[in-house]
């Protein structure tokens, strides 16, 4: 196997120290760390000059008012260069960053190794082309792609999917009546047919149940906001 | 570095692809893999895997009943510290998700180079998750889409707050609940929407729904209905 390069950006000295001790020993790995991953730049211009195949980007801590350190290195190293980028969170690094870091052109996510060369075999593999991701990532990944109940969407024609949305939104009998140009009278009927046909006792089931269907899949998803 | 050898089951009906991928890991220059023994039927690979003991089990998902699917939950359900690698011939992103769902623990491309096979076998046994980039892209956009972006950093209490919400509970019956006082209640829902980013207790249903808080069964047809 031939000598891996591999540029580590991090954020501050200890955790260069930390992810440097994460790639300890591997022979045919060659390491090269670049300070401060605020600067993307920097970060480019070392895997330009080591033709570095990979590089090993430290997650700073998540403080919700700024970017994180690290994906300005990750976005800026996605877009320049064909260098293939390993993302390394903190202690305290959440889904959200760890979603973040992928979305902004990471080809994995690992939470920082606990054994020393842990990030070898890693590195290796994100080397090879194939993206990884650590456990606990994946099962929050994989558990948010369930499967929707995608039979109920088609119980209903596009009229009434839209009530059904409506409803979902939180409109109240008044709005819907504006939004279909009918009645008050005839909004509060539409709404009771809706809801009987999807079997449901009152407007709050008929959100969670159109939120599971899928229906409201094509907008986004409210953000949360930090506390 | 990797002292021992990382010990090898397949499970796959394509003799010919299963052959020729256990001599190619048998015989990678550095030594590094072992394959101890192979089936070609998915309702042997539970044994293959009770006899043999492996670090990883390779199986591939499309096989005659009762299927790779089924193989990868039986390992994993019985067998949890095995690490599951699924192959697949199929690139649909679907197959690949629903055997991460079933326990499997990385997916690989039967298409994928043969001397790349290897590395992500190695980070596979460290713990390590491999699937291909496609697999990511869906399961971030299935992440965003599912509206686990506003759930995801919930504490406890919020998620069961959000559930009796969902479930169509007034104030005063949150109040009952969580024995305390009406005011109480109305607070303690009203932070909870502006956390998630909603207005209304019926978007808070929805984003419920959305993203699996909550489970609505429709009540079943009555006769004559």
């Amino acid at each position: 196997m031939g000598t891996i390069n591999v540029v580590v950006v991090a954020g501050d000295d200890a955790s260069a120290v930390r992810l440097e001790a994460g790639l300890d020993g591997g022979a045919d790995i060659s390491v090269a760390v670049v300070g401060r991953a605020e600067d993307g730049r920097s970060a480019v211009e070392a895997v330009r000059r080591l033709r570095a195949e990979v590089a090993v980007v430290g997650l700073g801590r998540g403080d919700p008012s700024r970017s994180p350190a690290g994906l300005t290195a990750i976005r800026e190293l996605a877009q320049v260069s064909p260098v293939r980028i390993l993302a390394v969170g903190d202690d305290d690094a959440d889904t959200d960053l760890a979603v973040a870091a992928l979305s902004a052109g990471a080809h994995g996510f690992l939470a920082r190794p606990t054994e020393p060369s842990g990030l070898l075999a890693p590195v290796r593999a994100v080397a090879s082309g194939h993206s990884v991701l650590d456990g606990p990532l994946l099962c929050a990944l994989v558990g948010s792609a369930m499967p929707r109940d995608t039979e109920l969407l088609g119980l209903l024609n596009p009229q009434y999917r839209e009530l059904w949305r409506m409803v979902a939104d939180g409109l109240d009998t008044i709005q819907i009546a504006e939004r279909l140009y009918v009645s008050e009278r005839t909004a509060k009927r539409m709404v009771a047919f809706l809801l009987r046909r999807l079997r449901v006792a009152n407007r709050i089931q008929a959100a969670a149940l159109a939120g599971q269907a899928g229906l409201l899949d094509d907008r986004p998803a409210p953000a949360a906001t930090a506390t | 570095m990797d002292d021992d050898v990382l010990t090898v089951v397949l499970v796959d009906d394509h003799q010919l692809f299963s052959r020729g991928l256990e001599l190619l890991l048998n015989t990678d220059p550095e030594r590094r893999v072992r394959v101890l023994a192979r089936t070609e039927h998915a309702d042997r690979a539970l044994e293959l895997v009770r006899h043999h003991r492996p670090r990883v089990a390779i199986i591939d998902l499309m096989m005659p009943p009762p299927g790779g699917l089924a193989a990868v939950r039986e390992v994993k359900r019985h067998y949890p510290d095995v690490r599951v690698l699924a192959l697949s011939g199929n690139d649909e992103t679907g197959t690949a998700i629903e055997a991460l769902r079933m326990g499997a623990d990385g997916f690989l491309l039967k298409s994928s180079e043969p001397d790349e096979l290897v590395p992500p076998l190695l980070a596979m046994a460290a713990g390590v998750s491999v699937v291909p980039a496609a697999v990511v892209a869906a399961l971030l956009e299935s992440w965003v889409r599912s509206g686990q972006r506003a759930v995801s950093d919930l504490t406890e209490e919020e998620v069961s707050l959000l559930q009796l919400v969902a479930a169509g509970l007034e104030s005063l019956e949150i109040a009952d609940r969580l024995h305390v006082s009406e005011r109480t209640a109305k607070q303690r829902v009203a932070t909870l929407l502006r956390r998630v980013g909603v207005t209304t207790r019926v978007q808070a249903a929805a984003l419920a729904g959305r993203s699996g808080l909550v489970t609505v069964v429709p009540r079943p047809t009555l006769e004559g209905e």
